[in-house]
């Protein structure tokens, strides 16, 4: 990670959620860059390179996993950490999106905005 | 031979028999008594002719041969009778006297009587029965003899001559012969008339009525019972008769009661056979209306009843249809297969969710079995098409996944907006009430989304989509971790937590640590809810060999009896009712989802105890983590689960 940022990227295709985590995290003084689908979340991944992806898996045109799979294929964008986010994860789906190199994962419902905020911290 | 034969046979010999000895008796007598009374007319006749005939004087004269001889001669002559041919006069030096056989005379050698005569003074005439030859005589036509001794006395009564004289017994018998055949001539015609009489009373009497009766018999013997016997009078017979008739009318009373009986057999046979046919057209009529694919199988997968509905679910054609034909319909499935292991295991089996072609199945296989015997002579099989069932629950399982994501995500945002209002905002607004309200909508809005997730897990853990990952774990360490978690609650009522465990180390559990935790949760967070005093004591226990069983109590209001059934059920809560909801706020599927976790791990989960006022026990077992590893079966089934 050469060209290390602190810019944040989103895949998300809820525009809720974009609209709540762009007011979040520009109230917290975080850089949030937006992409709305798999594909172009992946084009802006290359683009930006930033310092954390946060990866929702349900997304028309590319899933989140698909997705996963390119990054982590691509040498360049290879050791952005990502993080996936999901409504609803069964363990299998936990499991293999560590196995397919997220760091973690998030359950967007159950998590505080607080310790969101927390674990990007460590990374941006 | 006819009776009549059989008696008169004999009573004919009989009498035959009897006329003969009895003629041979009465001639034998009737011929004595003429010989006898000849022989008394003959001395009689000599007796008083010998005291005419001589004087003392010739009888006592010392040289008498010559000088009697005129008077002897006399007394001969006198003496003469047809009978009598042969006369000797003895004197009593043994000489004859006289003889009318001149060869004899003179000559002495006098028979035994004539000597007796002489030796017997007085004595008495004689007669016998005797020979031809003592007669010396050849002349045996005439039969036997009459020898008569006749004494000749004087007046001392002292024998002085003998007469001997011979009659032929044939003369007297001739003359007694021609009474003789009278006598049988009339015993002939009395036996005759006697059999003649016999006859008639024996064929009046006896031979007439048991002919009679023998017809009669007969009649009966030909079946007709109406036929009244009679006859006989106040005899054998006619008690014979009477007999019969009580047998006859007895047999007819009988026979009348069999008829009845067998009219009223056959009434049951025709009413029987009626009911059955309407058995049968019920049978056949609701088989027909069933819903569902029904077969009735025979011996060797001979095909008995399918009913309407079977061939337009498998589209087959009624007259070419047996069981080949349903099993190719059934590809893949091996209908044939299948019921001969339900016959074998002499257990009904049900295949769910069998997939032939588009269509999904459900395949019941029943054998019928022959009361408590070990025999079976076919199956049922029921065939259900369950597709529009599968996906009606398919789309009800996308309903309830969609709904639940659908819901999540809206929910997220209000929730992250509240927080987010909350975090930066509140100081900002000027308006005392801003606070409880963002604070409201943040609470709010996480409850909605632990609902959404408690319907979502539900929805999960009924379909079985949640594969568990059991592993060995220990599960005091992960009631600790419960326990901490809840803490924050429990001191904001002022509840302690107690955690009691045995000195002795408690094994470890083979169990999903996240599902288990969740039970715990829910269970401890529950007791929470309920007590308002005291505390709350969760406790682990070992319950045999193969169980822990962790038990958390409260000392709540309790649960009333009625209620209890409805723990562990959907959307229940054991409330009085539902209008009056529970003052806290819950679905009603906790306990639900607790009792779908632990049983999809083994185990068991119940309300111990429950007291009103004392408070609730709940239970639950986990399996002991060595014991599962004996039990692989075990295993596998809660990893399908």
């Amino acid at each position: 990670m050469t060209t290390k940022n602190h810019k944040i990227l989103l895949i998300e295709d809820d525009p809720g959620l974009i609209e709540l985590y762009k007011n979040y995290f520009s109230l917290k003084g975080k850089d949030l860059v937006v992409a709305e689908d798999g594909e172009a979340g992946l084009a802006a991944a290359k683009e930006t390179l930033p310092a954390l992806i946060l990866l929702d898996l349900m997304m028309p045109k590319m899933n989140g996993m698909e997705v996963l799979k390119a990054l982590k294929a691509d040498p360049k964008v290879r050791d952005i950490p990502v993080y996936v986010l999901s409504n609803y994860l069964t363990q299998d789906q936990q499991q293999a999106a560590i196995i397919k190199g997220a760091v973690g994962y998030i359950v967007k419902s159950d998590i505080e905005l607080t310790d969101l905020d927390g674990l990007v911290s460590k990374y941006v | 031979m006819s009776l009549l034969y059989k008696l008169f046979i004999p009573i004919a010999i009989m009498l035959g028999v009897t006329f003969v000895v009895v003629n041979h008796i009465s001639v034998r007598i009737i011929e004595q008594a003429a010989l006898e009374e000849k022989a008394q007319f003959l001395i009689a006749h000599a007796t008083k002719e010998a005291q005419d005939d001589f004087t003392d004087q010739d009888l006592l004269a010392t040289t008498p041969s010559t000088a009697i001889q005129p008077q002897l001669e006399r007394y001969i002559s006198n003496l003469q009778d047809p009978a009598i041919f042969r006369f000797k006069i003895w004197d009593s030096n043994g000489r004859i006297v006289y003889s009318d056989f001149a060869q004899l005379n003179g000559r002495g050698n006098p028979p035994e009587e004539v000597k007796n005569q002489f030796a017997n003074t007085p004595s008495l005439p004689s007669w016998k029965l005797v020979e031809p030859e003592e007669a010396n005589t050849t002349e045996s036509s005439f039969g036997k003899y009459l020898h008569i001794t006749v004494p000749i006395q004087d007046n001392n009564g002292d024998t002085r001559y003998v007469l001997e004289e011979f009659a032929a017994s044939s003369f007297v018998l001739n003359q007694v012969s021609s009474y003789n055949r009278m006598v049988r001539a009339v015993a002939i015609a009395a036996g005759a008339i006697l059999f003649m009489g016999l006859y008639l009373i024996i064929r009046i009497t006896i031979i007439k009525p048991l002919a009679t009766l023998a017809k009669n018999v007969e009649v009966i013997g030909q079946g007709n019972l109406t036929h009244p016997i009679t006859g006989g009078g106040h005899d054998e017979i006619g008690t014979l008769s009477r007999h019969f008739n009580a047998m006859r009318l007895k047999l007819k009373s009988n026979l009348e009661q069999l008829d009845a009986a067998k009219k009223d057999v056959e009434h049951q046979v025709i009413d029987r056979t009626k009911q059955l046919q309407i058995e049968q057209a019920r049978l056949q009529a609701s088989i027909d209306s069933l819903t569902i694919g029904f077969i009735i199988i025979g011996a060797e997968h001979k095909l008995i009843k399918a009913n309407a509905k079977l061939m337009t679910m498998l589209d087959l054609m009624h007259a070419e249809t047996d069981i080949a034909a349903i099993d190719t319909k059934l590809e893949g499935f091996s209908l044939r297969e299948k019921v001969d292991k339900a016959l074998r295991l002499r257990k009904p089996a049900v295949y769910r969710d069998v997939s032939i072609g588009a269509q999904f199945y459900r395949i019941t296989i029943a054998p019928i079995v022959v009361g408590h015997s070990e025999k079976t002579t076919g199956a049922v099989i029921l065939i259900e098409d369950i597709t529009e069932e599968k996906a009606l629950e398919r789309s009800r399982d996308e309903f309830f996944s969609i709904a639940s994501h659908e819901l999540r995500t809206p929910l997220t945002v209000i929730k992250g907006n509240a927080s987010l209002l909350h975090e930066f905002y509140v100081g900002k607004v000027d308006e005392a009430k801003f606070t409880d309200i963002v604070v409201n909508m943040k609470d709010s809005a996480s409850y909605l989304i632990g609902v959404v997730n408690q319907f979502l897990d539900m929805s999960r853990l009924e379909q079985g989509k949640i594969s568990l990952q059991p592993q060995k774990l220990d599960i005091n360490r992960l009631i600790r971790d419960s326990v901490d978690e809840l803490l924050p609650s429990a001191t904001q009522k002022k509840l302690a937590i107690k955690f009691d465990t045995p000195d002795h180390k408690i094994p470890m559990v083979y169990a999903d640590p996240d599902r288990t935790k969740q039970v715990l949760i829910n269970l401890i967070g529950n007791a929470i809810k309920y007590t308002t005093e005291e505390s709350i004591t969760v406790r682990t226990t070992i319950e045999d060999k193969d169980f822990v069983s962790i038990k958390v109590e409260d000392s709540g209001p309790g649960i009333p009896q009625e209620s209890q059934h409805l723990l562990f059920h959907k959307f229940q809560q054991a409330s009085d009712n539902i209008y009056t909801r529970d003052f806290t706020r819950s679905t009603g599927l906790g306990l639900y989802i607790c009792r779908l976790i632990v049983r999809a791990m083994g185990g068991k989960i119940f309300l111990e105890k429950s007291e009103p006022g004392k408070g609730s026990t709940f239970v639950f077992t986990l399996p002991v983590a060595i014991s599962i590893e004996n039990k692989e079966h075990a295993r596998d089934g809660m990893m399908n689960a």
